[in-house]
């Protein structure tokens, strides 16, 4: 109810909206348009956090992005997000949060007595520690991971929903404050097609705190203007509370948009995040400075913050944070907060350690009566408060760079800090750009740009309000003209005259003969770095920034060192006697902020993950009780369950119709590509290991096709349709691959081959009819062609009509039975399918699946590429040298007499037959000469295909083991952790119909 | 010649799912299918000038030779895929594709040659004021009318389906592989959820 630090007026909240939240189980109000952090500051909490090493209790220092105490566990369950920055998250009805890294409370934390011993625990300490006794590490270990890390880890799963977008723009500018807002509003005029982003819920950047006005009106009014004319513009899209994360290749931008966050839990609806991928022509970086902290010791209470934050939190959320501030700046920009606070009734002193600065700002606060004490530096800050916060600081005196004796002590209940601004670079940075050092303006701003972009108003070093207003229109017009774009009319704006005194770059204030002893002075927030860690870490040797940064880890959390590197990089180049420049900044490395990984994922999760294929038949064999399998992308029937049977029992039933009735297969996803061209015979020779040329029209082949290496790469039935036309087929799992290699030897290596190729994988259908009763099912629904076995050989095909149909039924066989593979455009698939079951009821024909599939194939010893081949098998290893042509070239064939390839000892393609008939070797079990327990054993191969043959009542299996054909009749072991030892025979891999009879039944 | 015979399109299984968001804020986003449509893929050198007069008379239309753009007359429309690859589709739905052996036999000599992918593919109307912002959930291309525009058309993909994509008067066609059609469907509609949720 309270809210006793909310100003009475002013402010972007909406008094009229008051919300409850609950923030460590305690209740409180705010108001609509406060943040967490805000809302927190307007009921007089600061403590919200403690450190993540020392467990130092920690307040709100920021107003935004660059947080790195105040963070929270937000919500529970399956919306929590872990280390949500309390000045990002926006109030909304019932929020709940908590402090992230204390237990079993903020107040009463166990882990406090660390501080206790923080001096022996300076950065890097556990390299030093936990080695000794070595067998204790695995403790160690659990106990550094219980106490390491911040927030938890979600345990539900998400429940929001995420969306990934593609956009397109002439124009991107990142950034809604007044350099973006001028930029692309002349951009927009100018006709381009112009995208802004910005984080925040409304535009306005800085404008959105201040107390400036522009061309006579309150900078907000003057916002809301640009506003109003960007929105009368329909080829400017403005998108909201929308961070730019990543800055890529090719001027690709990824933006993190936010839909629903702001809203109660209960009235969330549709898309949480969307992650936009945003292509833009020319990019305009407006992404703002972030204020620097001063490094002093005991810079980390409760009550120290940004004198840019404070100012923000008094006119954009109404908020007094404390009732006797000081301000200790080293840049005028410091005294607005000094300002703002006076304004409103606080006590206010400035510690300024320049000389004395007659800027417009430092007037003002001396005209409202606010006490300035120039050549001043705070040296330290102190509290007996059991929350740390801050109730007096040191005062010393700080003359030509030299620190003087303590010269006062000043009480306050607040303390604003600016020890100047660094641009936010990290777009620039990441887009490829190195950052330079600006002496003049103590900071880094962006180099030369490597891509069509440029940088603008404080992200540039450009921090006056008239340097933005004109660079907005410049950038804006330049890009204008680089896209073939008249420039834009003009704007101008009348400002308030302004001066403005240098800044004193002020990077440690303290004795450095002192360095480690005394109170610590922080220069990372998140990861409790001092500057004697740094010292520690030049000491030890560390030289390269980017060492100092593992080493001490510095810049390394949440909030990546957005507060802390730059005064860690100018407090190593000290250390290391060297300037600036030469220390260098870490790698400004994606993501700017944390992005949700629901986001990245977008919607391909669950069954979106990867596209679902099926055949034309699938919604009858769903019906017919079929329980799929995935073959790469598609769904094929395993095999049909009837009547409660189990897998074994169907496959039973669907190998024995096969071999005594007649059954049906759909093989539609098996590729299919027509090869069509005066050297087609030519390039079927090159890309298979048998020769084409005397395949008569009209007939049928099998084809096996190496890789370069000489291995089984693939392999097919494939047809000659004409002169010069073959369609030929590949494994379901190799139609793309095979395609894929097929085109590129001919357009990189024979683009002088005439030769079309067409995957026509969809557009045929293709379903076996299998079995002795095959024929008669034919002849009863295809009257245009002679079936007789004279008239229609094994291995060849004949084209005719179903219906009116048009069909091409190939007589080829993969179960060794008499088999028609009837192959149909798909628009006609089911109509053919539901033709041919009719047909076949008469002889009860049987729906088969792949698992029957393979157990039929496998009794006859035929191989599946990819499951008794690994593309380490050759063709005489698979005992199918016969297939290869000797007097023509093709892919592979050089291979083939590598020493290696020719050599013993290779892995040859057998059958076996455990000793126990019932008994089914595991597939990919281990084939050892014989029992041993030597470790590792001595491993012979391994099982590829592993069934209980119902035809044969008894398991077989097919392997690969090495020097095989040598093995056949002796006995071998194989070995699984389930079965342990299994003694087995080493036989032909043809279990049935040895001679290949049944395929040529009459 | 007439068939006799129920053809089924890509779309069978998802008839249903088509039909109720068809009824929901169709002004956003409306998606139908243009199912059986003829489609032919062929293979030429159209530098070789009477190659180009005997396609262009076959279909009464002369083959676009500019990358990434069609030509159509009121029977058919020919979508360039490459340099030397079109696909000539039937602007209505026929029974039964008819036999490629006639052109075919025109093109006896040369290194060309037609084939009937008709069952291969299908292909879906968008149209609705959301329509491209639903194709960029998925297809990286640049929609907008400035630089994707009448008589153009492109190769890409959709979230994982590969794509040719034109537009049309009221909206975009969309080419897409059979087995791919349910997917790109079921992504499709997905994409609109949160028009449809408004709705």
């Amino acid at each position: 109810m309270s809210q006793s630090f909310r100003l009475k007026e002013g402010g972007r909240i909406d008094r009229r909206r008051k919300i409850r939240f609950q923030f460590n189980g305690k209740s409180y109000y705010g108001y609509e348009g406060d943040t967490l952090a805000s809302a927190l500051l307007a009921n007089g909490v600061h403590f919200v956090a403690r450190s993540w090493k020392y467990h130092r209790p920690r307040g709100i220092m920021t107003a935004g992005v660059e947080e790195s105490n105040a963070i929270v566990q937000l919500e529970t369950g399956a919306y929590t997000v872990p280390n949500a920055k309390a000045t990002e998250i926006p109030l909304y009805d019932e929020l709940q949060a908590s402090s992230v890294n204390v237990s079993p409370s903020l107040a009463h934390d166990k882990m406090a007595v660390v501080q206790k011993f923080s001096r022996f625990l300076p950065a890097g300490f556990y390299y030093k520690t936990f080695m000794w006794p070595q067998k204790y590490w695995p403790r160690f270990e659990e106990k550094i991971r219980e106490l390491a890390g911040l927030g938890v880890a979600p345990k539900a799963r998400d429940a929001d929903r995420y969306e990934k977008q593609f956009m397109h723009a002439d124009i991107l500018v990142v950034g809604a404050g007044p350099a973006g807002l001028a930029a692309a509003l002349a951009a927009g005029k100018g006709g381009a097609r112009v995208i802004l982003l910005d984080d925040q819920a409304e535009v306005g950047g800085t404008l959105l705190s201040s107390d400036e006005t522009i061309d006579g009106v309150k900078a907000v009014q003057w916002v809301a203007g640009m506003m109003q004319a960007l929105a009368e513009l329909p080829n400017v899209k403005v998108f909201l509370r929308t961070t730019a994360f990543g800055y890529q290749d090719h001027n690709l931008v990824t933006a993190c948009q936010r839909l629903t966050d702001h809203l109660p839990l209960a009235e969330r609806k549709g898309t949480r995040e969307r992650i936009l991928k945003i292509r833009a022509r020319q990019v305009i970086l407006a992404t703002g400075a972030h204020e620097r902290p001063l490094v002093f010791a005991n810079n980390d209470l409760p009550g120290i913050m940004l004198s840019g934050a404070i100012a923000s939190y008094v006119n954009r959320y109404a908020i007094l944070p404390g009732k006797s501030a000081l301000i200790f700046t080293n840049n005028d920009e410091g005294y607005r907060a000094a300002i703002a606070l006076k304004q409103h009734g606080a006590n206010v002193t400035v510690i300024d350690a320049r000389p004395v600065s007659g800027g417009t700002l430092p007037q003002r606060a001396h005209g409202l009566g606010v006490s300035i004490l120039f050549e001043s530096v705070v040296v330290e800050a102190f509290s007996e408060q059991f929350d740390h916060h801050i109730e007096k600081v040191s005062v010393a005196a700080y003359r030509k760079g030299h620190l003087g004796e303590v010269v006062a002590t000043l009480c306050c209940d607040l303390l604003g800090v600016s020890g100047g601004w660094n641009p936010v670079v990290h777009l620039f940075a990441q887009s490829g750009g190195k950052a330079v050092w600006s002496e003049e303006k103590a900071c880094f701003v962006p180099g030369v740009s490597v891509q069509e972009q440029a940088s603008v108003g404080a992200a540039k070093g450009d921090f006056l309000l008239a340097e933005a207003l004109a660079g907005g229109q410049e950038v804006a017009n330049a890009a204008l003209g680089k896209l073939g774009l008249p420039a834009a009319p003009p704007m101008a704006w009348e400002l308030d005259e302004y001066r403005e005194n240098a800044i004193l770059p002020l990077w440690l204030i303290g004795d450095r003969a002192q360095m480690g002893q005394g109170e610590k002075q922080f220069v990372d927030f998140q990861n409790d770095v001092s500057a004697a860690d740094i010292y520690l870490a030049a000491r030890e040797g560390y030289q390269s920034v980017e060492h100092v940064k593992r080493y001490t880890a510095l810049g390394f959390g949440t909030d990546q060192g957005k507060l802390g590197n730059i005064n860690g990089v100018a407090i190593l180049a000290e250390a290391l006697q060297q300037t600036i420049p030469q220390t260098g900044t870490t790698t400004y490395r994606p993501n700017y902020t944390p992005v949700t990984f629901g986001a990245l994922a977008g919607r391909e999760l669950g069954d979106f993950f990867e596209p679902v294929r099926t055949t034309c038949i699938h919604a009858w064999h769903e019906v017919h009780g079929a329980v799929f399998e995935d073959v790469g992308n598609w769904k094929r029937p395993l095999y049909y369950a009837l009547d409660n049977e189990d897998m074994q029992a169907a496959v039973r039933r669907e190998c024995l119709a096969v071999r005594n009735g007649v059954g049906i297969l759909d093989a539609s996803t098996l590729g299919k590509i027509d090869v069509q061209g005066p050297d087609a015979a030519e390039f079927l020779n090159r890309m298979y290991t048998n020769a084409w040329n005397k395949l008569g029209i009209g007939k049928c082949r099998y084809g096996l096709m190496l890789d370069e290496n000489g291995m089984v790469f693939d392999d097919g039935v494939n047809i000659r349709l004409g002169e010069n036309h073959y369609l030929l087929s590949t494994t379901t799992g190799g139609a793309a691959r095979v395609m894929q290699w097929m085109e590129k030897w001919l357009q990189t290596e024979w683009p002088e081959l005439k030769v079309h190729l067409a995957s026509l994988t969809d557009h045929y259908s293709t379903f076996a009819v299998a079995g002795p009763n095959a024929r008669k099912v034919l002849q009863k629904v295809c009257h245009d062609i002679d079936f007789a076995a004279e008239q229609f050989p094994f291995m060849s095909f004949r084209e005719g009509h179903i219906m009116n149909v048009p069909v091409r039924i190939m007589r080829i066989s993969f179960s060794g039975e008499l088999c028609y593979e009837v192959n149909v455009p798909s628009n006609y698939g089911r109509a053919v399918w539901d033709t041919l079951i009719q047909a076949g009821q008469e002889f009860d024909i049987t729906p088969y699946g792949t698992e029957a599939m393979h157990v039929l194939r496998a009794e006859k010893g035929f191989i599946i590429v990819g499951q008794d081949t690994d593309g380490s098998m050759t063709p005489a290893d698979l005992g199918m040298d016969g297939l290869v042509a000797k007097t023509k070239d093709f892919i592979g064939k050089r291979s083939l007499s590598r020493s290696h390839t020719a050599g013993s000892g290779r892995k040859q393609f057998v059958g076996l037959l455990s000793e126990d008939p019932q008994q089914v070797l595991p597939e990919g079990a281990q084939v050892l000469r014989e029992e041993t327990i030597q470790r590792p054993a001595p491993m012979l191969g391994q099982v590829t295909s592993s069934y209980y043959s119902p035809t044969l009542e008894r398991s077989i299996a097919l392997a690969v083991i090495k020097d095989g054909f040598s093995l056949m009749g002796s006995t071998v072991v194989v070995w699984s952790a389930q079965t342990g030892f299994i003694k087995a025979q080493v036989c032909s891999p043809v279990f049935f119909d040895e001679e290949g009879s049944r395929q040529h039944a009459a | 010649m007439q068939l006799d015979v129920n053809m089924q399109s890509p779309l069978i299984n998802v008839q249903g799912l088509l039909e109720e968001a068809a009824g929901k804020a169709s002004d956003k986003f409306l998606l139908r299918e243009l199912p059986f449509r003829e489609l032919l893929n062929v293979r030429a050198d159209l530098a070789d000038a009477n190659l180009a007069r005997v396609l262009g008379n076959s279909f009464n239309l002369q083959f676009p030779v500019q990358p990434n753009t069609v030509a159509e007359n009121d029977r058919h429309v020919i979508w360039w895929l490459g340099p030397d690859e079109w696909l000539a589709q039937s602007v209505a739905p026929v029974d039964m594709p008819a036999p490629v052996d006639e052109i075919q036999a025109l093109l006896t000599g040369s290194f060309a040659r037609v084939l009937d992918v008709s069952s291969g593919y299908t292909l879906l109307h968008l149209s609705g004021s959301m329509a491209t912002d639903v194709l960029n959930k998925g297809c990286p291309l640049d929609f907008d009318a400035s630089v994707f525009g009448k008589g153009q058309c492109a190769q890409s993909h959709f979230f994982k389906s590969d794509i040719a994509v034109r537009p049309v008067s009221d909206g975009w066609h969309l080419l897409v592989r059979r087995s791919f059609a349910e997917y790109t469907v079921r992504m499709l509609l997905d994409a609109a959820h949160d028009y449809y949720l408004q709705a």
